[in-house]
């Protein structure tokens, strides 16, 4: 059974725009399924038809939303969607096809958005560069490993995704939860792999840009900051993560990044780094770019 | 976030509070120390590359405004000493009609005052003339040579009146 998760701020139309196609293709994938929408912040008036709703009166952002819906749905397998992407009728059966029993943590559909300078959002990869590791954006097609699940649209196990920790809550509301998702899975040696075949149409994250710009920045480099502090292992990397940091705190007077950076060392004081365990940080970089 | 945490890592003690997990971590001995200044270099000059790239776009605009503006300043300077030249001529050519003006006036002048002359010299001769032909209308007939006479010493005094 696939149970799509779709978390969204009470967002009634943009649900009733796009959830017939995700349902479209549900339905065309040969398999039982369910449609959980997570209300987040308890804004939404309506139930969508052949919907169940998941109700989180208090907004705690995209990661505990899902979480949230993960945890009341009922499939083996995990379809998590943004409220605002159309699928194609083929794009869940093509990527329900292409996740194997082991060995992978997601598969992901060719995003078409106009987020990505390239236009399709599921080919990144990571580099380390001066100390930090920054997202670029690679072609998905063909078939390659990504450093991780564009959180629009992908499929994975539920019990992988459990077993994982589903998304770190210390990233709410917003952004670098899904690149932290998925640099743990593979430090567990699970993949992301695109499946360019399948194909998701996605508006661009229509619910964080409703968010004051300020905010987005201050949250993107809290998050940014927190990634490296919470998941880089090797002595090497964390000492050059924590000295491009520093340049930050010397050079950069922006407001987003101080405050940025202040609440992610206060974050990190609070859960602290990941045990050392698993693929190295080098290791894991270089898996995704050897494709 | 606590405000109390966030209050204790913004501002002047965020350099030392980084630095303090640095030093907790081990990142600033040994390798880690060589890989801390290696990022903090580099990444630095990524910061301030950033940092300074609107600061330079902007003094590129300042640059091509103050280009612009010499361009204006010459073509202003050079349009005054075209409306200097052009003002110079203008005074030269009132100074001319100031002077025209007055050696007319001059002239109007002394011309009233001829006319004047002349028209009292005019009135003087006619009355002369009236006076002198009522007399020669009383003298009797017998006296007709004295009128010829005085008829012809009239038609001199007129003669010598024409131009």
């Amino acid at each position: 059974m696939i149970s799509a998760i779709v978390p969204t701020r009470g967002a009634a139309d943009r649900l009733e725009r796009y959830l017939p196609s995700v349902r479209t293709s549900l339905d065309a994938c040969a398999a039982t399924s369910e449609i959980l929408v997570v209300d987040d912040g308890g804004g939404l008036r309506v139930v969508p038809e052949r919907a169940r709703l998941v109700s989180c009166p208090q907004s705690r952002g995209y990661g505990p939303a899902v979480n949230a819906g993960v945890a009341a749905a009922r499939g083996d397998r995990l379809l998590i969607l943004n409220d605002d992407v159309r699928l194609e009728t083929s794009t869940v059966r093509l990527l329900r096809e292409a996740l194997p029993e082991e060995g992978t943590f997601s598969v992901v559909p060719r995003v078409l958005s106009p987020l990505a300078r390239n236009g399709d959002e599921a080919g990144k990869i990571g580099v380390w560069r001066a100390g930090l590791l920054e997202i670029e954006e690679t072609a998905s097609a063909p078939s390659r490993a990504a450093l991780y699940a564009v959180g629009c649209c992908y499929l994975c196990h539920r019990q992988t995704f459990l077993a994982l920790g589903g998304y770190d809550e210390a990233f709410a509301p917003f952004l670098w939860e899904d690149v932290d998702l998925g640099y743990r899975a593979w430090r567990r040696g699970l993949a992301t792999v695109t499946v360019p075949e399948a194909v998701c149409h996605h508006e661009g994250s229509a619910t964080i840009s409703e968010r004051p710009m300020s905010e987005r920045q201050g949250a993107w480099f809290r998050n940014w900051a927190l990634f490296h502090l919470r998941n880089v292992q090797d002595p090497a990397r964390r000492a050059a993560a924590l000295g491009a940091l520093a340049a930050y705190a010397l050079f950069d007077d922006r407001v987003p990044v101080r405050t940025g950076l202040s609440a992610a060392l206060a974050c990190f004081a609070d859960v602290g780094r990941r045990p050392s365990e698993g693929l190295s940080d080098d290791a894991i970089l270089a898996r995704v770019s050897a494709t | 976030m606590s405000r109390d945490k966030e209050k204790e890592v913004t501002g002047p003690d965020l350099l030392a509070d980084v630095l303090q997990l640095a030093r907790k971590e081990g990142a600033l001995t040994g390798k880690g120390l060589v890989a801390f200044v290696h990022a903090l270099r580099e990444r630095a000059a990524l910061v301030i590359e950033e940092r300074l790239e609107p600061l330079l776009a902007r003094v590129q605009q300042l640059e091509e405004q103050v280009r612009g503006l010499e361009q204006d300043v010459a073509w202003r300077r050079e349009t005054l000493a075209q409306l200097e030249q052009e003002n110079a001529w203008h005074r030269d050519t009132v100074a001319h009609l100031q002077r025209d003006h007055e050696q007319s006036s001059a002239l109007l002048t002394s011309t009233v005052a001829a006319h004047e002359g002349l028209l009292v010299h005019h009135r003087g001769v006619l009355a002369r003339v009236v006076a002198e032909l009522a007399t020669v209308a009383q003298l009797p007939w017998w006296r007709r040579a004295t009128a010829r006479r005085r008829l012809s010493a009239l038609a001199d005094l007129l003669r010598s009146e024409l131009p």
